[in-house]
């Protein structure tokens, strides 16, 4: 596939919308497909009158696999040796996410058998379409 | 605790939760397009292992029929009706777990057709006073997945936190970490 990864400086960064107006429904179509059918994130009545908040939430865990899909968009996904995020703040029914990734470090990590092998370190924001952070993260590259 | 804690890959698994986060990269459900890209076959999604709690038999957030579930009755759709202005009101919540951090280290694809298990390392827990009060309790939980050939192809970990006290909001609460 036509990847980025050879042309890449450090503070290259890159920007998508990884999802439009976040449906109640795909919060709940992603419960099923993870099995996490937390009442939180899927029975609206609950989260707001039992748990007292404004409405159900997505998973953090929606929010970091949207956010993947920007990372895998960029780099295959067998030379993704980490991936970690930090929840920041709740992502609401409605949301707009846009995720950037930004190339922090470039270095060789050759050894005797293989060369021309690079570690890329990248920093990893995803925002809503008020600006707030809702993810941060970090992942790691080998190739 | 390997036979406990099966964790079978099929195609259509990876189908639905590829369409649940509306990622339509091909890798995650044609086999041939997968092949071509020199994968073995179709592969899972960075994130897809935290599915795995679809085979724990012991998790608690999915309704099971010999335990009762927070679900809402009829009655209480008709006590009230939503509020556009309370998505920004200052309700108190009751002290919740969050999900603070999730963290994947990635060994080996995972391919339809693995056959998983995985194991649980003891997690670590310690205390931290909230600024506003009330203690926060994090737990650190490690779970390695192990595919049918004894090779290890994922590193979970996963970071929760539990608020003893009510917070404000769980915005506040999160600027507090």
């Amino acid at each position: 596939m036509n990847k980025v990864i050879d042309n890449l400086e450090v503070g290259q960064s890159f920007k998508e919308v990884i999802v439009e107006n976040l449906s109640r429904t795909q919060i709940v179509q992603y419960a099923g497909a993870s099995g996490d059918f937390n009442p939180l994130h899927t029975d609206e009545v609950f989260a707001r009158d039992v748990a007292g908040y404004p409405s159900t939430f997505a998973h953090g865990m929606l929010g970091m696999a949207l956010t993947g899909k920007l990372l895998t968009k960029l780099f295959d996904n067998h030379l993704i040796k980490k991936f970690g995020v930090r929840f920041q703040s709740i992502i609401w029914p409605g949301d707009t996410l846009t995720a950037e990734i930004i190339v922090t470090s470039i270095e060789s990590v050759d050894d005797k058998e293989v060369t021309d092998v690079k570690k890329i370190e990248l920093e990893i924001n995803t925002s809503n379409q008020d600006d707030q952070v809702v993810i941060k993260g970090t992942a790691i590259i080998i190739r | 605790m390997k036979a406990d804690n099966k964790f079978p890959i099929d195609a259509s698994q990876l189908l639905f939760f590829a369409r649940s986060i509306s990622d339509e990269n091909p890798l995650y459900f044609d086999d041939a397009f997968a092949k071509s890209n020199g994968y073995k076959g179709i592969i899972a999604p960075p994130t897809f292992i935290e599915a795995y709690h679809q085979f724990d038999t012991r998790y608690h957030l999915r309704p099971n029929p010999n335990k009762q579930w927070p679900g809402t009755p009829r009655k209480q759709v008709k006590k009230s009706k939503p509020n556009k202005s309370e998505k920004d009101s200052k309700k108190p919540k009751k002290g919740t777990g969050l999900h603070a951090e999730q963290h994947f280290e990635y060994h080996e694809p995972v391919y339809s057709g693995d056959k998983l298990y995985w194991i649980d390392h003891e997690p670590r827990t310690w205390e931290r006073e909230g600024k506003k009060g009330g203690n926060l309790i994090f737990t650190e939980s490690i779970t390695e997945f192990f595919n049918q050939n004894d090779i290890l192809v994922v590193t979970a970990k996963k970071v929760t936190v539990i608020t003893e006290k009510v917070v404000k909001t769980q915005d506040d609460e999160k600027k507090k970490l």
